[in-house]
């Protein structure tokens, strides 16, 4: 399997352990990555914000770029831009021409948009995964979060249900945590309002933390840089508005993954997180050592 | 006003679905379901003077929901384009201030650079320290680079900047 990679600006910077287990977690499962040559940012909220063709423009460059037939993106802002702009460029003629115009050159047409979880979920076979895991999470507690633009809207994000998702929660399961039901899993974190409106960020993060520590996680487990960023940079303000003593880890699914696939936490970029980690991951390797003699017992 | 906005309002019944989902509706002076009310109206200015579509997360809880496939994450973006090219902040400055930062960064580098960002942001919103405290300790976990990185197709981004300006009024950036 071989997929043009676009990481996106936040896995070169704030998502760096973003990129490194998810190049990771790729490699052990076959699927091979090249990055898009040239690459720009997708403009992200800015860009559809306050200037349209400017928000089309900046995907379609990036599409237009890649090399496969298939660009994978590991962030679901960029996802959703990317596939937002696919299925506008593909109804909309007009808009098409223009976006060329603004490009100066034509639009690539039929490279599929995928998501990163989408692909290693849904292109390669439950038991193929299963073969490739060494270790399991160790029965760890896990809320799945999915955010907005993972799911949304259902004919641009089209790989799982925009209310109920499942595919994180399927492959968790699989790599052997407890996955626990919560309320939150599709509802916003503020995402771009993280330097204009912090306040925004710490009232819908802080449900988000609140929600998740209430199900009795260990951890939220997440496919989204700007999910994450919102869930562990301002967790400590948060936590301070709250009132709580708790921490709640913010960790990307492919983080765990690789814990199962014979990576080490410093591999998987794990320290690289703001929120001490260090406790969930003794809680996974203490729970991987019990869980045989649990079985025996 | 349909035409005027590119899409149909007639079909919203006040079911008020979009509002109650909403997450930011909280810190609005007229939730998303108002907003609608006054377009089907004909009152457009009062539309435009509300924050509404400014701390609208574009999140699209409001569409996914709409019994009626009202388009409303999509009409508070033909607002938000509008208030954007007229100066229009409704009290929320920082929120535009912050998109033309992210731009003028991505503009610039063809990619992201959070420092930029961060300190263009301060200058257009009037915040100079903002965050400066969060800098430290993401620098030493290597999340935060001194200089803007490298690799993006920069006579790209910038000649789709120029073309996308001058192509008013959609707005400017």
């Amino acid at each position: 399997m071989k997929f043009s990679y676009y990481p996106g600006c936040t896995l070169h910077s704030t998502a760096a352990e973003y990129d490194l287990s998810a190049r990771a977690v790729c490699k052990t499962l076959g699927i091979e990555l090249v990055d898009v040559p040239g690459w720009a940012c997708c403009g992200a909220t800015s860009a559809h914000s306050v200037n349209e063709l400017l928000a089309y423009a900046l995907p379609a460059h990036t599409i237009t770029s890649a090399t496969e037939n298939a660009v994978v993106a590991p962030c679901a802002a960029c996802y959703n831009r990317l596939r937002y702009t696919d299925v506008r460029l593909r109804e909309d003629a007009h808009l098409r021409g223009e976006v060329e115009s603004a490009m100066g050159r034509p639009y690539r047409a039929g490279v599929a948009v995928r998501h990163l979880l989408d692909v290693i979920a849904n292109d390669v076979p439950e038991e193929e995964v299963k073969t490739k895991l060494q270790g399991t999470l160790g029965g760890v507690k896990v809320v799945c979060y999915y955010g907005c633009l993972l799911t949304r809207p259902k004919d641009v994000a089209a790989f799982d249900d925009m209310e109920e998702p499942r595919t994180m929660d399927r492959l968790m399961e699989l790599c052997g945590a407890d996955v626990l039901d919560w309320p939150h899993r599709v509802v916003c974190c503020g995402a771009a309002f993280s330097l204009s409106r912090t306040d925004v960020v710490y009232h819908m993060t802080g449900k988000l933390i609140a929600s998740a520590l209430r199900a009795g996680a260990d951890a939220v487990v997440v496919a989204c840089p700007m999910c994450q960023s919102n869930l562990d940079l301002r967790q400590p303000a948060i936590v301070k508005r709250l009132g709580i003593k708790e921490r709640l880890p913010a960790v990307y699914f492919t983080q765990l993954m690789g814990m199962c696939m014979g990576y080490s936490s410093e591999e998987l970029g794990f320290k690289k997180i703001m929120v001490d980690t260090s406790a969930l991951i003794k809680k996974i390797k203490t729970g991987r050592a019990e869980a045989p003699a649990a079985a025996e017992g | 006003m349909e035409k005027q906005l590119g899409h149909p309002l007639s079909q919203c019944y006040q079911c008020g679905k979009c509002s109650a989902g909403c997450p930011a509706a909280y810190t609005m002076a007229e939730p998303p379901n108002r907003i609608i009310r006054f377009l089907q109206l004909g009152l457009y200015d009062r539309a435009l003077s509300q924050n509404s579509y400014w701390v609208c997360s574009s999140c699209e809880m409001c569409t996914a929901r709409c019994p009626r496939n009202v388009e409303i994450k999509e009409i508070m973006e033909v607002l938000r384009h509008d208030a954007f090219r007229r100066g229009i902040t409704s009290g929320e400055a920082p929120v535009p201030a912050f998109h033309k930062a992210f731009l003028k960064t991505v503009e610039w580098f063809g990619r992201l650079y959070e420092p930029g960002l961060v300190l263009l942001n301060n200058l257009l919103s009037g915040r100079f320290f903002k965050d400066f405290t969060a800098a430290p300790g993401m620098f030493f976990k290597g999340k935060l680079k001194l200089f803007p990185g490298r690799g993006a197709d920069n006579a790209a981004v910038r000649r789709i900047f120029k073309y996308s300006r001058e192509e008013a009024p959609r707005g400017e950036v």
